[in-house]
């Protein structure tokens, strides 16, 4: 074969631009730190890692999701613990106030604590976070309960709001005052059983005295089914922040530069290309002419 | 009988021949990094005999009969094919890459994200319908997605502007290479008359050849005159006596001068990679908006028309906190023109108030977050060919791009090595080897020397016929 000069050039300038070519690709993933930096560099892992990324977006909202949800449920069940325990305290009252012994002063007082009973449950059923009242239904913008002297008015709707906590499953948010208050006649119970102590009508009371009780196991049972909402929704959360776990190790796995592996590439590389430089210098070494008288 | 001085008539040849090889080693070494040069060689032949009645055939010497270029037509040939298909791939690769990285996935930046985000913010809506904050964020997040969706489009289209004033230069270039071509084939004729070759010449022309063959599939063939006849497909680009036919860009078309379409075929050069990528690849850019499929600006068209009729047909069909309903999300900045990214808006009457956000299915329930959430499950619907969702779709679309560019880069990579293993065969009989060159010239000094001392030693023995002979007795 002849070999001339241009040969070798060509040669050299040929392995030193690929040698350089692979310093440059282990360099950028070794500062960017990804492996894929467009598509063509690994078209499927492309795709797979687009799929990872939406899907990890869409757990991290879902999770959002949850803590919103919980955050109300959490507010909702302590509420509701506070209806239950008043209720039972306003059922003693009427025990106390159907007792005979009683004088018509004390069931005055007894009825002014009912009343204020009645506007704390009226407070209770206003509960609000930053101004969203949760147990308006879909009308969380303005108070649902108002009191108007021994009238308590319903302006909420009976829609109860629910929120996504993972792909398609819808869970139901806080029960509505409809349900809570009005279809239980919690305040027309209440209203009647201070006018009956106010009336000293001892029959009247001890015939809510009954009413207050199914009321209670009403609440219970709403107590009861949040409770169970909200375990589901934990165990979603957990199982959520499980898969946000797995989908980020997974996706960085992926997308991720084995650091310790590129940096041995990449010495390998600079070694490869030193020596490349090294024979160069050497193959383009002058001619026959240095050597001639 | 030979005349006296008919060595001095030998010696001169020799010193000719000598000199002559020296100034064409000479002419190698000065060109030795000459593109497309070939080396030459001068064929030294004896000059005719003399016969010498009873004595034999006296040879009479050396002329330099012929010099020519060391050259494998057949490598030449070679070349052509394979550097034809290399500069194509290398032109997709490369355009492939440009588009990669416009499309900027998948980095946590990219459409996907953005598209992700923007339905995400339905979602966060659909908990929070009351919440400003969590309109005006969703606002942000659908004026970036427009923004986003025009400026993939605004750059594919730059992209293909590009790539049309690309096109124009190397429509320019053919016609330039043509135009040298045929002053060559004038002047190389006229050497070929004579009967000589013209190496100097036949280097340049190959050399524009070559350099042809980047851009074009031609044919060429050479007629008995030596004049290069360059066809495509069964168009003349250079005819014989100079005539050149010119070609020009007209509408994205490449045209004859006199009529017809350039012939480009597939995969063959420069000028089929640019027509394939900007009316392929990239697509036509249409203000009427979506029609059809063609290429990756009816892709991004596609989504964003999807995106808008299914998200304004939700949205007119929810309520907002101010009980407003029947209105679009999105509206077009210039009704005369379709949907499309450059052309979308978020409706005015939005953007002055985000309570129209129609977040609520029913009338009067602020706290009804489930048509934004209807809203954010437009990204489970199979809208794409009923069977796709737009993610599913764009995700499609990245790692087609991938798959062809990665493909692209492959070919273009062996393609490069097969056209370096071709040039390096022709570097191997044609280059010119200073090492050789160098022998060469000590070959024809010394030889050129001798034949000096030759001279000399004539001019002696004649100079002692002449000066001395005749003395004796005077």
């Amino acid at each position: 074969m002849r070999v001339t000069f241009n040969t070798i050039a060509n040669n050299v300038l040929r392995n030193l631009s690929n040698n350089l070519t692979n310093l440059e690709k282990l360099q950028s993933q070794l500062s960017s730190g990804k492996k894929i930096i467009k598509p063509s560099d690994d078209p499927i892992s492309t795709s797979r890692l687009m799929e990872l990324k939406s899907t990890l977006n869409n757990n991290k909202q879902y999770s959002r999701n949850i803590d919103f949800l919980k955050t109300e449920l959490n507010l909702a069940d302590r509420v509701l613990q506070n209806i239950s325990s008043t209720l039972t305290r306003a059922k003693e009252l009427a025990v106390r106030g159907a007792s005979d012994s009683l004088s018509q002063e004390d069931r005055y007082a007894i009825a002014k604590e009912l009343d204020q009973l009645i506007d704390h449950l009226v407070q209770l059923g206003n509960t609000n976070i930053s101004g969203r009242y949760i147990f308006g239904g879909y009308k969380t913008t303005k108070a649902p309960l108002e009191r108007i002297d021994d009238v308590v008015l319903y302006r909420g709707d009976n829609n109860v709001r629910s929120a996504e906590i993972s792909n398609n499953v819808l869970i139901d948010a806080s029960p509505t005052g409809k349900s809570l208050f009005v279809d239980s006649k919690m305040f027309d119970t209440l209203i009647s059983l201070k006018n009956a102590l106010l009336d000293g009508n001892i029959t009247q009371i001890n015939n809510v005295v009954g009413k207050i009780d199914v009321i209670s196991d009403e609440v219970s049972s709403e107590l009861s089914s949040l409770g169970a909402r909200l375990s589901r929704i934990e165990l979603t959360s957990d199982l959520m922040s499980d898969r946000i776990t797995k989908y980020t190790d997974l996706l960085s796995k992926q997308e991720d530069i084995e650091i310790e592996e590129v940096v041995l590439k990449l010495y390998a590389q600079q070694n490869i290309y030193q020596a490349s430089l090294i024979a160069a210098s050497r193959a383009l070494q002058p001619s026959l002419i240095n050597y001639l008288g | 009988m030979i005349s006296t001085f008919f060595g001095l008539e030998i010696a001169r040849r020799a010193l000719f021949v000598n000199r002559s090889l020296i100034d064409i080693t000479s002419h190698n070494v000065a060109n030795a990094n000459t593109e497309g040069y070939s080396r030459q060689e001068g064929l030294v032949t004896t000059t005719p005999p003399i016969s010498l009645p009873s004595i034999g055939i006296l040879g009479t010497g050396a002329r330099l009969s012929y010099i020519r270029r060391v050259r494998s037509e057949f490598l030449d040939i070679q070349y052509r094919d394979e550097n034809r298909i290399k500069s194509y791939w290398d032109e997709l690769k490369n355009s492939l890459e440009e588009i990669e990285y416009i499309l900027g996935e998948p980095t946590d930046n990219g459409l996907s994200s953005t598209l992700n985000s923007f339905w995400n913010s339905w979602q966060e809506l659909s908990i929070n319908p009351e919440s400003m904050s969590v309109r005006g964020s969703l606002k942000e997040r659908a004026q970036t997605l427009i923004s986003f969706l025009a400026h993939l489009r605004n750059e594919l289209v730059l992209q293909r502007e590009q790539l049309d004033k690309d096109l124009e230069i190397q429509v320019n270039t053919v016609n330039d290479i043509a135009v040298q071509i045929g002053a060559l084939n004038e002047e190389i004729k006229r050497a070929y008359i004579r009967g000589q070759s013209p190496n100097d010449l036949l280097d340049k022309r190959d050399l524009l050849l070559d350099k042809l063959s980047e851009l074009v599939n031609f044919d060429v063939t050479i007629n008995e005159v030596g004049e290069a006849i360059v066809n495509i497909r069964d168009h003349l680009l250079v005819g014989i006596n100079n005539m050149v036919y010119k070609m020009s860009v007209s509408d994205g078309r490449i045209l004859w001068e006199d009529g017809p379409d350039v012939y480009l075929g597939n995969e063959q050069g420069k000028l089929s990679s640019i027509i394939y990528i900007r009316d392929t690849v990239i697509g036509i850019a249409n203000d009427s908006g979506y029609e059809y499929e063609t290429g990756y600006i009816g892709v991004i068209d596609r989504l964003t028309s999807v995106i808008y009729e299914r998200v304004n047909e939700l949205h007119r069909s929810g309520y907002g906190l101010d009980n407003s309903t029947g209105i679009d999300f999105f509206s077009l900045v210039d009704t005369g023109k379709g949907i499309v990214a450059t052309n979308v808006k978020i409706n005015d009457l939005i953007l002055e108030d985000l309570n129209k956000i129609a977040s609520a299915s029913v009338l009067d329930a602020p706290g009804d977050g489930s048509n934004a959430l209807k809203i954010a499950k437009i990204s489970e619907e199979f809208l794409i060919d009923g069977s796709f969702t737009l993610e599913d779709y764009w995700r499609n679309q990245i790692s087609m791009l991938g798959i062809i560019s990665q493909r692209a880069s492959l070919i273009s990579n062996n393609q490069k090595s097969l056209v370096d293993a071709i040039n390096s065969k022709r570097e191997e009989i044609s280059g010119v080897s200073i090492d050789e060159e160098v022998i060469n010239m000590i070959k024809y000094q010394q030889a050129f020397s001798a034949a000096s001392r030759i001279l000399t030693t004539l001019d002696e023995m004649l100079s002692t016929l002449i000066e001395r002979t005749g003395v004796v007795g005077r």
